[in-house]
């Protein structure tokens, strides 16, 4: 029976993904470099795990209940489910939370947890469902409760939508400009090497414009750049406060950080190979930009 | 007057599921707004967002017959959205904007619209398996989707391109029909719908491997 749900699931991933998906090894290499990225957890990442958890369920899991004392029950056959099953089904969000408890893996990736979590808020529906119902009056449940339940969803446009979009939209129109300027610098003729997190021209052609999450001053001599374009935020990964999650002994993490240093002081730089560098912009709206131009 | 009240009172249930209807919309276009002043185009998104800015360039190169060059996860995602945005076509066109610009715009939106469906999705879900009143599931949905939303990092992953909110409707749907199955073991439409359901999860976002011990462990105490 095992044999055959695998044969059913592993036919709808073919399916779904043909042809992309009868190439295995691709996915397969991405999970195992992807491993690579998470470390073993420490008493940090812990705390970050359980806080992410208490933070994204609390809610949830107290209206869960609630909300069912107030509704009529389901006629769903979850009644039927054996406590071995509850054991079964929980095995398919625990034995995930638990491994991504193990790494740590969460302070950049609390959305991990969302799907596992949503499966742990149907599993105590079904848990619920087993359970007796209080008995109201059919007039009070069906004409006056769900409207108090709305109520209680304190607007039914939380104030965090606003916040995060706030967030991420507020430099906007200085991220438009330095895409203005990005392309304007291509079409005369310059060479850019951009920070991941900077905008790009997507219509560049040939090697107009590189993007690298490491840099140093070998490849920039070698490769000719005449302009780059720094993420201030990115770069601070390398020049200051060095997270205890940046992963300092990959091959390039020290020249990289030999090569941010330079340019750190905003102050005229100049390569091994005797290029020099002024910074010509700087745009200060969120974590920020700078483009440095070749002088000489 | 009296009369109205009693027709009004006659009809109550119909009469709140229609409140609750406008309700939901409201809810969702309000939530929709907010999406559509998010989009923009692939260049700008990348100045905060690497992965999302991909995820726009892959919508935009994804076709359901051929390979988008991302074969590392999100199939399912990735032809979804191409989808959604093939029927809209280029309609996400503030003046001024390049072709290639509005063509990524659309991918944007479509992607997020995605991401909200899902979130509405699992919510209605979890409604349907608390209770068979339609007008309490219509207000649970709203009730779970406004408590949902309101964590920073379920709504971050409604307005960034990402893949959980889809994969988390999908593992839901799975867990449930999975569910269903082991009420009525024999039930072979149960077996094979979530059999299914679980390899178009996988299909979605590989995050699915963290569960494979928990499928073994599934298995051996049937």
């Amino acid at each position: 029976m095992a044999l055959r749900y695998a044969g059913y699931v592993s036919f709808a991933y073919f399916v779904v993904g043909f042809p992309q998906s009868i190439v295995l090894d691709r996915p397969v290499l991405f999970l195992m470099t992807h491993i690579q990225v998470y470390l073993p957890a420490d008493m940090e990442s812990l705390m970050a795990w359980g806080e992410a958890l208490v933070e994204q369920t609390w809610k949830i899991l107290l209206a869960i209940p609630l909300a069912a004392t107030f509704s009529p029950s389901s006629y769903a056959r979850f009644v039927l489910l054996s406590m071995k099953n509850f054991l079964q089904l929980a095995m398919l969000f625990i034995f995930p939370l638990f491994m991504l408890f193990c790494r740590k893996s969460l302070v950049p990736s609390e959305h991990y947890l969302i799907p596992f979590l949503v499966m742990l808020y149907l599993w105590l529906g079904f848990l619920i469902a087993k359970l007796p119902r209080f008995k109201i009056s059919d007039q009070l449940v069906t004409s006056f409760l769900p409207m108090v339940f709305m109520l209680m969803s304190v607007g039914s446009t939380p104030k965090a939508i606003s916040e995060e979009f706030n967030q991420l939209t507020s430099c906007r129109s200085e991220h438009r400009e330095l895409s203005s300027l990005i392309s304007s610098l291509i079409r005369q003729g310059e060479k850019l090497w951009l920070d991941p997190y900077t905008p790009y021209d997507e219509t560049a052609l040939g090697d107009a414009q590189s993007i690298s999450w490491t840099k140093n001053w070998s490849d920039a001599d070698k490769l000719g750049f005449t302009v780059f374009v720094f993420n201030k935020g990115f770069m601070n990964r390398y020049t200051s406060n060095v997270s205890v999650y940046s992963r300092t002994e990959n091959p390039g993490w020290e020249a990289t950080q030999a090569f941010y240093l330079d340019f750190k002081a905003g102050a005229l730089v100049t390569s091994p190979a005797g290029a020099k560098f002024e910074r010509i912009s700087e745009e200060g709206c969120g974590p920020s930009h700078e483009i440095w131009r070749r002088v000489n | 007057m009296r009369s109205l009240w009693e027709e009004i009172f006659r009809y109550r249930v119909n009469v709140i599921t229609l409140v609750l209807s406008v309700a939901l919309l409201c809810q969702f276009a309000n939530i929709l707004t907010y999406i559509a002043a998010n989009v923009d185009s692939q260049s700008i998104i990348a100045a905060t967002d690497d992965d999302a800015s991909s995820g726009i360039a892959k919508v935009v190169k994804t076709r359901w017959w051929s390979d988008n060059g991302w074969a590392h996860y999100g199939r399912f995602y990735f032809r979804t959205a191409h989808s959604l945005q093939y029927f809209w076509g280029m309609t996400a066109a503030p003046s001024g904007a390049q072709a290639h610009e509005v063509w990524e715009r659309t991918a944007h939106f479509s992607i997020m619209l995605i991401s909200l469906l899902s979130v509405y999705g699992y919510c209605y879900l979890l409604s349907t398996v608390l209770t068979s009143s339609r007008p309490h599931r219509l207000a649970s949905t709203v009730l779970f989707v406004a408590l949902g939303l309101s964590n920073s990092t379920w709504i971050e992953f409604v307005l960034r391109a990402h893949p959980d909110h889809l994969f988390a409707l999908v593992c839901g749907l799975a867990f449930y029909v999975s569910a269903r199955w082991l009420t009525s073991i024999n039930d072979e439409r149960l077996f094979v719908g979530s059999a299914l359901l679980w390899g178009i999860a996988a299909a979605t976002k590989l995050s699915i491997v963290l569960m494979i011990p928990a499928f073994l462990l599934l298995f051996s105490l049937l």
